[in-house]
């Protein structure tokens, strides 16, 4: 089935420069599938988000669902800042 | 106390306001917000609630003003380079509205201090720009049970959502940990376009202001992404967390004292 996913912010360079793209995955596949296919799955601070709600890691993705991944942003610290 | 002709006549144009009238600028002159933070969110934001009359406003922020910050923290001049980034705040707040009390706390947040510090604050605003101070602002807010507007920003988007303790989604519920080091970038090392912030700066004033006016209807369960290269605005609801580890229904985090997970130095 073809899962959708909407890249946001720094989310976007690191899978290329683009804002969204097409995961292929098995019928059945659940949203932890799909971190794994794109490789967030030790990083849980990233946020993904199923057809705009906030859905537990277990759920089932259906074809044609949308994913949205965003990172936390906070300010204009510099690195040196801390 | 009712209002003076002085007041009637600063704040006409937002008392001619059916969901403001003078009961409601009453309310806001009775109000206290904490804007925590005074660079390139806390700026506008609390430019605009010092000019809707907010009666007492509180600004925390431990840096001095830097030629860097000129770019977007409006509150802030030139010739104020140096100088403590809440004298620079206070003097122009007070130069837009002498009738208001400015609070200055001139502290770098942290979890001795915060829940004094934001204690008799009917709402806080995250205008910080590291993440353990952010983490821990919503912590207290939680725990003290004071709403919390958040907001963030880097390069051309923002993102925002209003924390209602216990009744709506917290900060931990989508975010439930810090990102690592160097697992998210800071606008010192990718930048942030100066009306990025102006943007969120003020919704986050707007916010403040109707929950204190108690109109309208908030961003609590709503995350709103903003892009400015795009100028579109997305939003996504969120729920809260029955694993949250401050407002679950069996947090980890029950106080700020020993055991807090901090790492955002003195």
């Amino acid at each position: 089935m073809q899962i959708r996913v909407k890249l946001f912010g720094f989310m976007r360079d690191r899978f290329g420069d683009r804002s969204e793209l097409m995961l292929e995955l098995q019928p059945g596949a659940t949203l932890m599938d799909a971190r794994r296919e794109l490789g967030i799955e030790e990083e849980g601070y990233l946020v993904t988000i199923v057809n705009g709600r906030y859905v537990p890691m277990e759920h089932e993705l259906k074809d044609g669902d949308e994913i949205a991944l965003f990172p936390p942003v906070s300010g204009g610290w510099a690195p040196e800042k801390g | 106390m009712a209002l003076t002709g002085g007041e009637l006549k600063r704040y006409n144009r937002q008392l001619i306001l059916r969901e403001v009238g003078e009961e409601g600028q009453e309310r806001l002159r009775r109000a206290r917000v904490l804007v925590v933070g005074a660079g390139g969110l806390g700026s506008p934001a609390a430019y605009y609630l010092a000019a809707a009359g907010i009666g007492t406003l509180g600004i925390v922020d431990s840096d001095r003003v830097d030629l860097s910050n000129l770019q977007r923290q409006i509150l802030h001049r030139t010739e104020d380079l140096g100088r403590p980034k809440v004298e620079s705040a206070s003097r122009a707040l007070r130069a837009l509205n002498p009738l208001i009390e400015v609070k200055t706390y001139p502290i770098k947040l942290t979890p001795a201090n915060a829940m004094e510090t934001i204690q008799g604050y009917d709402v806080v605003i995250d205008a910080v720009d590291n993440f353990p101070a952010r983490f821990l602002l919503n912590d207290a807010c939680v725990l003290a049970g004071i709403p919390l507007v958040e907001g963030g920003v880097l390069r051309w988007e923002g993102i925002m959502m209003t924390v209602l303790p216990r009744r709506g989604a917290c900060y931990r519920c989508l975010f439930p940990e810090p990102p690592p080091a160097g697992g998210v970038p800071g606008a010192g090392e990718v930048g942030v376009m100066g009306a990025i912030p102006g943007v969120l700066g003020v919704l986050q004033a707007l916010e403040a202001i109707k929950l204190i006016l108690g109109v309208g209807e908030g961003l609590a369960g709503r995350l709103l992404l903003f892009d400015g290269l795009t100028t579109s605005f997305r939003e996504v609801a969120i729920e809260r967390d029955p694993a949250c580890p401050v407002c679950g229904s069996s947090p980890r985090i029950t106080s700020l004292g020993p055991g807090y997970p901090w790492e955002g130095g003195d």
